[in-house]
């Protein structure tokens, strides 16, 4: 074991730059101890408490930058300096490319041929962003929030008259000619076009597509409000035409939860006179009404994607209500799980990242548990009275606006979870957990990693009481995703979770449980 | 570029033609050197402080390529640099005027005990609490005052940790035993703790001055005597902490703070409703890593006291 330790004389890093190092380099292989921060005199009192202080140290003024480290082997200072230097160039490389415009005025003089936008500013910007894009005769992928719905209207409107593409506000993935915009996996080339209102139900369907061996031509986001009556659906119905255009695409697919009668209507009646097969997921719509207008509906976001696949492939579709498992091997799962639990343990707690898998777990449980309370419940009785407090069966969707104030998503920061998940751990009622990972750009590098410690501190505090919790989870991503997702199963199942093919089967999966635990 | 907002001491100085060097350059902020003293420039967006102006327009300082030791000089209405040939018009549409400010309708004391108690929750439910906020855990067993709601105490009990415990238990001591040469020792023993810009315990600090301040308004009671004992700790302190949280220090000695602190202390003690409250707790939780946070809890630690 040996002290290393590095000077840098008057030099200044902001607090966000010094935090995270800090954070990053106790974290490399081999550091024992670590110190980074300015000399002050208490830091400088800290690093010899903590015996990595040296002379140098000792004299250094408190506007110096200093690291100091006790490393196992003494060979790993050259990681730990790579380390440092990666995070604080950083910045300086972002800031180092050529040339960074500020206004899209100027991007678009700097780079002529550009004809999209992707918009990511405070929601309090972000119409008028979105508004100059336009005017530029730039298609929109709006991320940001917090637009009023008769900016979204106005700019819709624009968009349809210049004919451009509007998506969002609040539109959280698309994938434009491969390439993914914002949340949004790796997937396959192919000929299926998704059009989608809701961001992880479209992640959802695009990764089973990917997993069946198939792929997509386009994935356009409209905006969770697009079905709304006040905008009635101008993109969706926008993205439908592109689609039905676009010669690379065979098989169209809509995803959206029940859109106003009315937009439900003219959406069905344009996919109705569509050449191109048409697959509709309208989560927990009216499957009879959607069939008569000679689409396909889907019962789930997988079985949308399946559909598709059958379609693409020329085959007949059927649904797809069951295991990807053999029954038996699902029930052996089921008794076993079952066994473990003790007579008070008779609840499920369903802690989403996302919205739409979180709505969809709640209407495939719907009529198998009396009443599941959520944030944003099917039942308006079943609302949560304080959201941070679970009752009875519970599904949060964590990223919803009133978890997220301040903080980021939790598919970027998965923290909201880890915490949640630790105060679920001291109810004795729980049963089953039921979670989500999304994988793909834009989400967490690891987000399976980031409940590790929560999820078996949940199973330590359970098997103090001579309990055991039942964990579940599905993961919405492909193997070519950048994060891993064979280490990401491979990390979850050595925990003893669960893992299941698709939100829909983990769902599918609790239903057997909760049936059998309240029988 | 033009200055949007500048505090009164700002404006005060640059209202004359002066030259000085440019002391450090962040993406969002950079410091300028006049005569020793240290005041800040910030973005647009950036809130305004004691010693700060704000530019109209957002920009990155580093991008601009202003770099540290260069020279600056204010003729007229222009400061302009000499590394780059930046112009900056200095003519503030707004004046901002630090010192403590008033509390109008007064809150009762059950709803700021309530308050307190939601503030505390907060930092923890949306705060970083990788600074020393959680030190709150330790302090409350010492200090039966430190209400909070029921949390789950997790495992803090790192060396960093354990080795600032004591002193800031010293400090807090101090306060409840009105024992004004203790305080400053503790100032001394804690000033310059953590890895930030602005360490740790320095932020806690701003926030205590600030907490104690506010409370004495409320209760009619005359800073006079605190406003000495903390000036003449930051006169010790000088040279222990980095010299960008040194401006705050000792502007917080003497009533000085920034906007958000501010904020948050007024809405603390005044009527104010639920939603505004809470977003003023949260504008202040957004400042730098940790530094809303540990700010906070040095403001909550200070009220709970005061108020017990």
């Amino acid at each position: 074991m040996g002290v290393k330790y590095q000077i840098r004389k008057n030099t200044y890093y902001d607090s966000v730059t010094l935090m995270l190092i800090s954070k990053d380099v106790g974290k490399v292989e081999g550091v024992k101890e670590a110190i980074v921060g300015m000399g002050t005199e208490l830091n400088k009192e800290l690093a010899l408490a903590l015996e990595i202080s040296s002379d140098e140290i000792a004299n250094m003024a408190a506007n110096d930058f200093f690291v100091s480290v006790m490393l196992s082997d003494d060979a790993i200072w050259e990681d730990v300096i790579l380390k440092l230097d990666e995070l604080l160039n950083k910045k300086n490389e972002e800031s180092g490319m050529d040339y960074r415009p500020k206004t899209i005025e100027t991007a678009v003089k700097y780079q002529r041929d550009s004809n999209i936008a992707v918009i990511s500013v405070p929601g309090q910007y972000a119409a008028d962003e979105a508004r100059k894009a336009l005017e530029k005769n730039l298609h929109v992928m709006l991320f940001s929030d917090n637009v009023s719905i008769q900016e979204e209207k106005e700019l819709k409107t624009l968009a349809k008259e210049k004919g451009l593409l509007m998506m969002g506000p609040d539109c959280g993935t698309a994938i434009i000619n491969h390439v993914p915009l914002a949340f949004a996996n790796v997937i396959s080339e192919g000929n299926i076009g998704i059009v989608g209102a809701s961001g992880t139900g479209t992640q959802e369907v695009s990764v089973i597509i990917d997993k069946l061996g198939k792929g997509v031509s386009q994935v356009i986001g409209t905006g969770g409000r697009d079905l709304k009556d006040e905008i009635g659906g101008i993109t969706m119905i926008q993205g439908l035409q592109a689609l039905i255009d676009d010669p690379k695409t065979k098989v169209i697919v809509l995803i959206s939860k029940p859109p106003a009668l009315e937009i439900s209507k003219k959406i069905l009646n344009l996919a109705s006179q569509s050449p191109k097969p048409v697959v509709v997921d309208f989560i927990g719509g009216d499957y009879e009404m959607i069939k008569s207008y000679g689409v396909y509906p889907s019962i789930t976001l997988e079985d949308a994607a399946h559909k598709a696949v059958a379609l693409s492939n020329g085959d007949m579709p059927v649904d797809f209500d069951r295991f990807t498992l053999a029954d038996s091997k699902i029930d052996k799962i089921v008794d076993l799980a079952v066994s473990k639990l003790s007579e008070d343990q008779k609840y499920l707690r369903g802690l989403f990242t996302g919205g739409t898998l979180t709505d969809e777990a709640m209407k495939l449980l719907g009529d198998s548990l009396e009443c599941i309370y959520s944030n944003i419940p099917l039942n308006p009785d079943c609302r949560l009275v304080d959201s941070s407090k679970s009752i009875g069966h519970t599904c949060v969707d964590l990223g919803d606006d009133e978890f997220t104030q301040g903080r980021p998503h939790p598919m970027i920061d998965p923290s909201t979870r880890a915490d949640r998940l630790t105060i679920e751990a001291e109810d004795r009622s729980v049963a089953v957990i039921l979670m989500d990972f999304v994988l793909g750009y834009g989400s967490n590098e690891d987000p399976v990693g980031a409940m590790v410690e929560s999820i078996k501190y949940t199973q330590q505090k359970a098997e103090d009481r001579n309990q055991h919790v039942i964990f579940i989870g599905s993961i919405c991503g492909t193997d070519k995703d950048p994060q891993s997702l064979e280490e990401s199963q491979k990390t979850l199942e050595d925990l003893g979770v669960i893992v299941m093919p698709s939100n829909a089967q983990a769902v599918r999966l609790v239903k057997k449980i909760m049936i059998k635990v309240n029988r | 570029m033009k200055i949007l907002i500048a505090s009164d001491d700002f404006n005060e100085l640059f209202s004359r033609d002066i030259t000085g060097r440019i002391h450090s350059v962040f993406n969002k902020a950079m410091n300028l050197n006049i005569g020793g003293q240290l005041f800040t420039i910030g973005t647009k967006g950036v809130l305004i402080g004691p010693r700060t102006a704000i530019l109209s327009e957002e920009v990155s300082f580093i991008d601009l390529g202003l770099i540290k030791e260069t020279i600056f000089e204010k003729n007229g209405n222009i400061i302009s640099f000499k590394c780059n040939h930046f112009k900056i018009e200095y003519e503030p549409t707004q004046i901002w005027m630090t010192g403590i400010k008033k509390i109008k309708k007064r809150d009762t004391l059950i709803h700021i005990e309530e308050k307190l108690k939601s503030t505390m929750s907060w930092i923890f439910e949306k705060g970083d609490e990788s600074g020393i906020s959680p030190i709150v855990f330790y302090l409350k067993d010492e200090f039966q005052w430190i209400k909070m709601y029921e949390f789950q105490k997790k495992d803090f009990s790192n060396k960093n940790m354990k080795f600032i415990i004591p002193r800031i238990t010293e400090l807090i001591k101090s306060l409840t035993l009105n024992n004004n040469d203790d305080f400053i020792s503790g100032v001394i023993k804690t000033v310059g703790f953590g890895p930030g810009l602005t360490p740790a315990s320095d932020d806690f600090l701003v926030g205590l001055m600030a907490g104690i301040r506010y409370s004495n308004i409320y209760f009619n009671e005359s800073n006079e005597e605190f406003a000495a004992m903390a000036e003449m700790a930051m006169k010790k302190v000088i040279a222990r902490t980095t010299d960008i949280s040194y401006i705050a220090l000792e502007e917080a000695s003497r009533g000085n703070f920034n906007f958000a602190v501010e904020d948050v202390a007024i809405a603390i003690l005044e009527i104010c409703k639920g939603n505004e409250f809470e977003s003023k707790v949260e504008q202040l939780l957004k400042i730098g890593q940790t530094s809303g946070t540990d700010i906070l809890t040095g403001m909550v630690v200070a009220m709970m006291f005061k108020f017990n």
